[in-house]
């Protein structure tokens, strides 16, 4: 009887083993397809590729660019700066986003000239340029949905 | 092969019962409702759309809205999978045929997949329709029905695992429509967490993977996201179908 219930024992400890490398393998798994993440637009116009001529420009500019978005903490319009960004940063990797947040940072926000929630401020080359929401048709729906 | 053939056998007993055809009325029913809502209300106010095409209101705006009505489906197909069989006691007569566990949960998978597929080329007929009348971007369409068949493979896999666990059908549908509804809404959750477990969320959250398909962006995150969630509950449901054969739980 008491060889039973080490049995017993045994093979809960073994089933018990494989959820437990299941679930690991899994949540491995998951981190490596976020680390190595393949990207295909399938739309006819591909909305979500930056157009030739614009990723020629961007290929062309040398040096640092960088792009501090001023948005409220809104998680939506966040992803969808982020989304926007994205776009050319799968042209030029190095770009780098920086979020401020126009309430917490009041004075900034009056010192920079920032009109709009969701204004993009691009630094390239000591020049900075102001993009406001009017500029990509499909930026402004993204936030204003 | 005997995983097939399990699979049809599984298909046969759902079609034998009203509840197959039920279901399959009912999506058709609610989506082509919802596709002649957004169809009527896109052709009334054509000026107002800019660059958003109607595949993008109308295709992608039904394939959102049959995703819904598959979460709500998805349990009543699920529940009698495994826990009719542990009730009735046939269980063990599966367990002591020469079907290995693996067969016996592949094949129950396949059947469920092929009738919820049997919905996604049905509900996939109506934005087609569209087709004589007007161009559609057929690659946003695609990777859209792309993400839809993806989210009935995770949701199946979900709700066959659930079935696994009691010997009560309706317990199995409430429990796999609350599993199903959580991973729904869990960007919720999420958005007030910050840091890593925010990334985690937002990993978790299904709306989002599958709103990026209906976009019309095809990423390997997305179609990882719900390729490992079924599996995972696939191998979940072999692992503890295997225990209930080895110790009779």
């Amino acid at each position: 009887m008491a060889a039973d219930g080490d049995k017993r024992t045994r093979y809960r400890l073994q089933s018990l083993a494989t959820a437990v490398l299941l679930i690991t393998l899994t949540v491995l798994l998951a981190w490596l397809s976020i680390r190595y993440p393949v990207q295909a637009d399938w739309t006819r116009n591909g909305r979500y590729t930056l157009s030739a001529a614009s990723a020629a420009v961007l290929k062309q500019a040398g040096g640092k660019l960088s792009v501090t978005a001023y948005a409220r903490d809104q998680r939506d319009l966040h992803q969808a700066i982020r989304r926007f960004v994205a776009m050319y940063q799968k042209v030029k990797p190095d770009i780098e986003l920086k979020f401020v947040n126009i309430d917490a940072a009041p004075e900034r926000v009056r010192r920079e000239g920032i009109r709009v929630n969701g204004e993009l401020v691009v630094s390239y080359r000591g020049r900075s340029e102001h993009v406001r929401s009017d500029t990509e048709a499909h930026f402004t729906h993204a936030y204003s949905a | 092969m005997m995983i097939i053939r399990i699979a049809m056998y599984e298909l046969r007993r759902l079609f034998a019962s009203p509840l197959a055809w039920l279901l399959l009325a009912t999506i058709q029913f609610l989506a082509a409702m919802f596709f002649y809502v957004l169809l009527s209300r896109y052709l009334g106010a054509a000026q107002s759309h800019g660059d958003h095409g109607l595949t993008e209101t109308v295709a992608a705006g039904t394939l959102q809205i049959t995703g819904i009505i598959v979460l709500l489906i998805t349990p009543f197909l699920t529940m009698r999978l495994f826990s009719d069989e542990q009730r009735s006691g046939t269980i063990n007569l599966l367990f002591s045929s020469p079907v290995s566990v693996t067969e016996l949960v592949l094949g129950k998978y396949l059947g469920v997949t092929l009738l919820l597929f049997m919905a996604l080329v049905m509900v996939a007929l109506m934005p087609l329709s569209l087709l004589p009348g007007t161009p559609l971007d057929l690659g946003l369409l695609a990777a859209g029905l792309l993400g839809l068949a993806l989210l009935m493979l995770c949701f199946a896999a979900i709700g066959l695992f659930i079935s696994t666990l009691t010997a009560q059908p309706v317990t199995a549908a409430s429990a796999t429509f609350a599993a199903l509804f959580l991973l729904w809404v869990i960007h919720i959750a999420g958005s007030s967490a910050h840091g890593a477990l925010a990334g985690v969320f937002a990993w978790l959250s299904l709306l989002r993977h599958f709103n990026a398909l209906l976009r019309g962006v095809v990423s390997s995150v997305d179609v990882a996201y719900f390729l490992l969630l079924g599996s995972a509950f696939l191998l979940l449901s072999i692992w503890r179908l295997d225990a209930m054969r080895t110790h009779h739980w």
